[in-house]
């Protein structure tokens, strides 16, 4: 890999520091997944230690992921992040065919799936049917991903704020239920024996290898800080160090939350369980835990597609820089000192149209 | 060495895809792929401006 010489328009400060970093990771990978994809997992893999065994495979690969880009981020600490790693070693083809699956399918069903996920959830907090209103979902969807934007666009430091109120609040509450799971489980019916014992259907390797990924898709969002490298203060000591750490607090909670989900419920009863954590929280505190925890999706979702809309746009820029992308996506803003156009001039258009198609049927569940 | 590790899981799990899920990871492959006229029409004729 060869060094990069200074880029001519160095034009987004560095304003986010390793705390802002680190927020910014675990915001962005803990969204719905860990919410959604154990009912999904467990229809695939029918013993809860394989299983378990399988989410801490996931977090190892993870964690090696992390590990090598970390050294490339400290390396080429530039806004764009895999982009500009791809294009440093790869050249501006296979760059911007990354640039291109960001835009049309990778951030556009983050974003789209994210914000159906919090225009449901929202509904279902405040006792509405998400399902007989959707119209009404699908409008707080986008008023969501046009927030979002809005509030990036003003600057990154307004983004990494309501990803880091966000972020420690989701952690929080995975925490909560992972202790309460532990502490209350027993006197309502939760076993140990539930993290040992299977449904009896076969394991199929293939079908393990399908639950990886959903578990992987979990774990996704821990290489978007990359994307936003150009705004780190001091990245070669910050950026590494955020990325690992984030990951591994990220390991941590998801395999308490889901010792947790099986230490509460049978394996049979997660794989019928769209929404495990609110089956957990029902047995655990009845109603009232159900409302907790959609609330708690929320935030989750929504602190998600924020840290989504942070990050990712900045690819778009750095593309652009390089003539790959509008020109006018290079431009920052003056005042804000932030990508004008992010998400409304690149993610957001196709997000909404994602919505009102309701995208969320065709695509997988969004992390 | 991890470097490697990760590459190969992460190629490993796009085989496995393609073997036991063909459509969706089909279709993926071709959005992707469709990037490539895009980058020579729109883009690729544009020289490096860094």
């Amino acid at each position: 890999m060869t060094a990069t010489p200074a880029k001519p328009a160095e034009r987004l400060p560095r304003t986010l520091g390793l705390w802002s970093s680190v927020a910014l990771v675990v915001g962005i990978t803990i969204g719905s997944g860990i919410f959604r994809s154990p009912a999904g997992i467990a229809q695939r893999v029918p013993h809860p230690t394989v299983m378990l065994l399988l989410w801490g495979l996931g977090g190892a690969i993870t964690m090696c992921g992390a590990l090598s880009l970390g050294e490339l981020a400290a390396a080429l600490p530039e806004t764009g992040g895999l982009y500009a790693y791809l294009r440093e070693g790869w050249g501006r083809m296979p760059a911007f065919l990354f640039g291109w699956s960001e835009l049309v399918l990778i951030r556009a069903n983050a974003l789209g799936g994210i914000a159906v996920v919090f225009g449901e959830y929202l509904l279902r907090s405040l006792g509405v049917d998400p399902v007989d209103h959707w119209v009404a979902a699908r409008c707080l969807s986008g008023g969501a991903i046009a927030f979002a934007a809005v509030a990036n666009v003003r600057g990154a430091n307004i983004g990494a704020f309501i990803v880091g109120i966000a972020t420690w609040a989701k952690f929080a509450a995975l925490l909560v239920l992972s202790l309460s799971a532990f502490l209350l489980g027993a006197g309502r019916g939760a076993t140990v024996a539930n993290l040992t014992t299977g449904t009896g259907a076969p394991l199929v390797l293939g079908s393990m290898g399908l639950a990886l990924v959903s578990i992987l898709w979990a774990y996704d969002g821990w290489a978007d800080l990359t994307f936003a490298s150009g705004e780190v203060k001091d990245p070669q000591r910050n950026l590494p160090r955020a990325i690992i750490l984030g990951t591994l607090a990220i390991i941590v909670i998801y395999a308490l939350t889901n010792v947790a989900y099986l230490y509460v419920n049978p394996i049979g009863t997660v794989a019928q369980s769209r929404l495990v954590a609110a089956d957990t929280m029902l047995v655990l505190f009845g109603r009232a835990g159900v409302v907790l925890v959609s609330v708690f999706v929320m935030i989750s979702s929504f602190s998600s597609l924020n840290g989504s809309m942070l990050a990712s746009p900045r690819v778009f820029f750095a593309m652009a820089d390089d003539g790959l992308f509008f020109e006018t996506i290079a431009k920052a803003s003056t005042r804000s000192a932030s990508p004008r156009f992010i998400g409304c001039g690149a993610c957001g258009p196709i997000s909404l149209v994602l919505i009102a198609r309701s995208a969320t049927r065709w695509c997988r569940p969004s992390s | 060495m991890v470097p490697a590790i990760f590459v190969i899981a992460v190629a490993g799990f796009v085989l496995n895809s393609l073997v036991h899920d063909p459509v969706p990871t089909g279709i993926t492959f071709a959005l992707i792929l469709a990037g490539v006229p895009v980058y020579y029409i729109a883009f690729g004729a544009r020289g490096a401006r860094r």
